[in-house]
């Protein structure tokens, strides 16, 4: 299991550092340099000031020194200072980062509490009364733009019944409320923003369980299960949903980049101090060091997720495990 | 002594797409005490649906089945649920085609085994894993306390299927059905899982009901054979008669053909 | 094709993509109004039947916008996943073919690629270089030709040892004949799913990018955009959140319809 592990970390240097060149890349695409913006915002900056900040970034270098500077400088997790308030960039992504990865855990956990029985009863009857409805469901569910579907319901829960609050993480007078009340109210406020970011991969995730499950259940040892004489109960999840979940757990590590990205719409649209915002108005202000950082950190994200797939994916399935000799 | 299970004009019917189809139409046997009694026939012969319906082991909304399993006095067609639960796996039990998709490939051999010791018999604990390890041991499987934490994939063909028949047996059965036991497997490896069979049907006392296609097979262990064919049984005798004297056409020309391959590999060993 | 005319999914899709294509290709003569007419006086109104969908925070009429939107998200979705099938093939094919260390580099970067969610990427990319619907189409292509890959390649792959192409090789076909008759076409259903479900993804994504004010600008009209303007009267201008997003869901719906019907045909065989 060591060695496994040890191997897939391996394979993953090569594509961090792609991914680093890409980022980096993403910067000097731009027409003129870096700088430039933070100049545009203040017309009185000399020609000297300018220059000088060119320096202090390093934009004079040849493009590949300026990269193995930058390299240099991340692996040490310094990523900069934003150009917008002169804040380490790194500040302000560690403190944006929690709402973010809160988001996203319970946006998963809502997936696997949903989409798991959903795809495991219509498999159980394909075909049947319940698996046409979530097939229908589902469908409609895939085809929705998720934004809408939030809009929808800002302005039905939270316009309309105001039931849900709209925007924000917390409510004007969070700091008199008592911890109990806090987490209410965090909670409350990302009510939206979960179901949202949830509920199109909740889609698609019940559709593979579904297939998965009616894949497994056609297997022999399913027969051989039943002709021991196993309760269904058991022939279901003893035997068939342990199967029928191996596929699933990659399946979950490869729609991590979806997930994160969904945070910036959510975010946007909730106003919440996330990751994914941060990234929004980084990418309007033209605030570099905090767009390539969180490129960079976001898909470095997503390669620790799926790599914590596959660590699950191998735990569960005997057949990695023990490195295969047949 | 009656027989151990008497069938009585059993018909299954698939619905499907294209309308239905009667896979096997009214046949009737009987499958004495300590008797191996083989059904013969080539794919499409109804011979598998047959031992699947015997237990209701068809999925029920395309298959129908009608007629009588007479079995320990009650009738398999027609018993409750939990009831025939109880005696599939227990008084009798099932060894398939393919013993590396009939394993479940997440779970160990004597979780899988231990599972079938736990549903028939009142043997708990740790005493349930040694009568798994014993139960290896009868199949002829060596340094049966390791293979217990195996998984289906770390074994040869061979010692799957043995490992299946050992998850049959521990359930104690009176009647073992196996369809197709040996056509998954190496020729060399069917000789000796053949054997294996024979040996335990002796031991045992156990009455095997036997699919296959293959009449050397058949030869090999089965005491009486009925040849289907279309979903008909078409004849029924002990197997020296119906492969000496074959009385319907069919017959004679499977014989004929077992015959000829016969000339060509030699006579199978006693 | 007789199939594909029974299976009730494809079909649907078929018929609402039909429908669709008329609209955009009629928008000249069927929008009721010019999308682009500002009418101050008339802003905000409900649907009526001079409005059928009602009008905008700037009076122009929803319903012509929304027509002429559907021309450029239709527009956008085809070309974007032309792009994406273009560049996947071709670095399917070499991947598939040549195998070796291209093979591995290359499907290094599929995997970067995937790893870096999209989102990320087109946001970054088009605030930078600035939105115009030619990089919309090539930025959203640019960032799905991956899946078409791995797929061309899988193909190629499998294929690849098969007699029937050992043949043709041995009789001096060059890479590229083999590639073009023998080796492609077996790879075109798979793609063709991937394609059609692609046309709805590029779509959503499009929409997306919209709305956040980086895909069409205004005042060209995009279903995107309009949801976006219409954001200001939320709670009280219905029709402009309901009918817009309602014009995509049906959109990408049939596209996914459609998809779903082919790969079952694809599948039965």
């Amino acid at each position: 299991m060591i060695g496994y592990l040890a191997r897939r970390v391996l394979s993953l240097i090569p594509v961090l550092l792609w991914i680093t060149v890409i980022s980096f890349g993403l910067m000097h695409l731009a027409p003129g340099k870096p700088t430039d913006a933070t100049a545009a915002f203040n017309p009185k900056v000399s020609l000297e000031a300018r220059q000088r900040m060119e320096k202090l970034y390093g934009l004079d270098q040849p493009v590949h020194v300026q990269y193995a500077r930058w390299l240099t400088r991340i692996v040490r997790m310094d990523f900069g200072r934003s150009f917008l308030d002169d804040r380490p960039v790194l500040e302000k992504i560690t403190e944006r980062l929690p709402v973010t990865l809160a988001i996203n855990v319970w946006s998963m956990a809502l997936i696997f509490a949903i989409a798991i029985p959903l795809g495991v009863l219509a498999a159980v009857r394909p075909g049947g009364l319940f698996d046409r409805f979530t097939t229908v469901f589902v469908f409609i569910g895939y085809s929705a733009p998720s934004f809408w579907l939030a809009l929808l319901g800002m302005a039905f829960f939270g316009v309309r019944l105001r039931w849900l609050p709209v925007s924000g993480l917390h409510a004007l007078d969070y700091e008199s409320f008592a911890l109990w009340r806090q987490w209410a109210d965090t909670a409350w406020h990302l009510i939206l923003p979960v179901a949202m970011t949830a509920f199109v991969s909740l889609a698609g995730m019940s559709r593979y369980m579904r297939s998965s499950m009616v894949d497994i259940l056609q297997q022999d040892y399913i027969r051989t299960a039943r002709a021991k004489g196993v309760d269904e109960g058991r022939v279901l999840f003893h035997h068939g949903l342990r199967n029928a979940l191996l596929p699933i757990i990659t399946i979950l590590g490869l729609s991590l980049p979806d997930l994160i990205g969904g945070s910036v719409i959510a975010e946007t649209i909730f106003s919440i101090p996330g990751m994914g915002r941060l990234f929004y108005e980084a990418v309007m202000a033209r605030d570099y060091p905090v767009v390539m950082a969180l490129v960079t950190v976001g898909a470095f994200l997503t390669m620790l997720g799926n790599l914590l797939a596959d660590v699950a994916y191998a735990s569960a399935d005997p057949r990695i495990r023990v490195g295969r000799s047949a | 002594m009656p027989p151990l299970l008497t069938v009585e004009k059993l018909s299954v019917t698939y619905a499907g797409p294209a309308g239905s189809t009667r896979a096997v139409q009214e046949v009737s046997f009987a499958v004495e005490p300590g008797e191996v009694l083989a059904l013969v026939g080539e794919s499409g012969s109804g011979k598998s649906s047959v031992a699947l319906a015997l237990t209701r082991l068809l999925a029920s909304p395309p298959a129908t089945m009608s007629g009588r399993v007479q079995f320990d006095g009650r009738d398999l067609l027609t018993l409750p649920e939990a009831d025939l639960r109880g005696i599939r796996g227990g008084a009798i039990a099932y060894v398939f085609q393919d013993p590396a998709s009939s394993l479940n490939p997440v779970l160990t051999i004597g979780e899988q085994i231990i599972e079938t010791v736990a549903l028939h018999t009142s043997t708990r604990g740790i005493a349930a894993r040694r009568a798994a390890a014993e139960w290896l041991e009868h199949v002829g499987i060596d340094e049966a306390e390791d293979r217990l934490s195996a998984y289906p994939y770390e074994l040869s063909g061979g010692m799957q299927q043995r490992a299946c028949l050992a998850m049959a047996l521990a359930g104690r059965p009176s009647l073992l059905i196996a369809d197709e036991p040996t056509t998954a497997l190496d020729v060399t490896v069917q000789v000796q899982i053949l054997r294996l069979l024979r040996d335990l049907q002796r031991r045992l006392n156990l009455s095997v009901l036997l699919i296959s296609h293959d009449l050397l097979v058949v030869e090999r262990i089965a005491h009486r054979v009925g040849v289907m064919q279309g979903g008909q049984l078409l004849e029924l005798g002990p197997v020296s008669r119906v492969l000496q004297q074959p009385a319907h056409p069919y017959t004679q020309g499977l014989v004929e053909l077992r015959r000829r391959m016969r000339l060509r590999t030699g006579p199978p060993d006693a | 094709m007789r199939d594909l005319l029974k299976n009730k999914f494809a079909v649907t899709g078929a018929i609402i993509l039909l429908a669709l294509a008329v609209v955009a290709l009629g928008a000249p003569w069927i929008a009721p109004y010019d999308p682009l007419a500002v009418n101050l006086p008339e802003a905000l109104l409900p649907p009526s039947s001079a409005h059928w969908l009602g009008t905008d925070p700037l009076g122009r009429d929803v319903l012509s916008r929304l027509i002429y939107g559907a021309r450029i998200s239709l527009t956008i979705g085809f070309i974007a996943v032309g792009i994406a099938v273009l560049v996947g093939t071709v670095v399917g094919s070499v991947a598939g073919f040549y195998g070796g260390w291209i093979d591995t580099a290359l499907m290094r970067l599929v995997d970067t690629l995937l790893s870096i969610p999209s989102v990320f990427l087109l946001l970054a990319v088009i605030a930078i270089i600035g939105p115009s619907i030619q990089l919309i189409m090539a930025v959203i292509g640019l960032t799905g030709w991956m899946g078409v890959a791995r797929l061309v390649r899988a193909e190629v792959l499998s294929l690849k040892e098969r007699e029937f192409v050992l043949a043709a090789r041995v009789l001096g076909a060059s890479p590229l004949r083999l590639l073009r008759r023998h080796l492609l076409p077996n790879a075109m259903g798979p793609v063709l799913v991937s394609a059609t479900l692609g046309v709805g993804g590029a779509i959503l994504t499009e929409s997306v990018l919209s709305y956040l004010g980086l895909g069409v600008q205004p005042p060209t009209p995009s279903w995107g955009n309009v949801l976006n303007e219409g954001r200001v009267a939320l709670g009280v201008a219905w029709w402009l959140t309901l009918t817009p997003g309602l014009c995509i869901l049906i959109t990408v719906l049939a596209f996914n319809l459609l998809g779903e019907g082919i790969r079952e045909r694809f599948l039965r065989r």
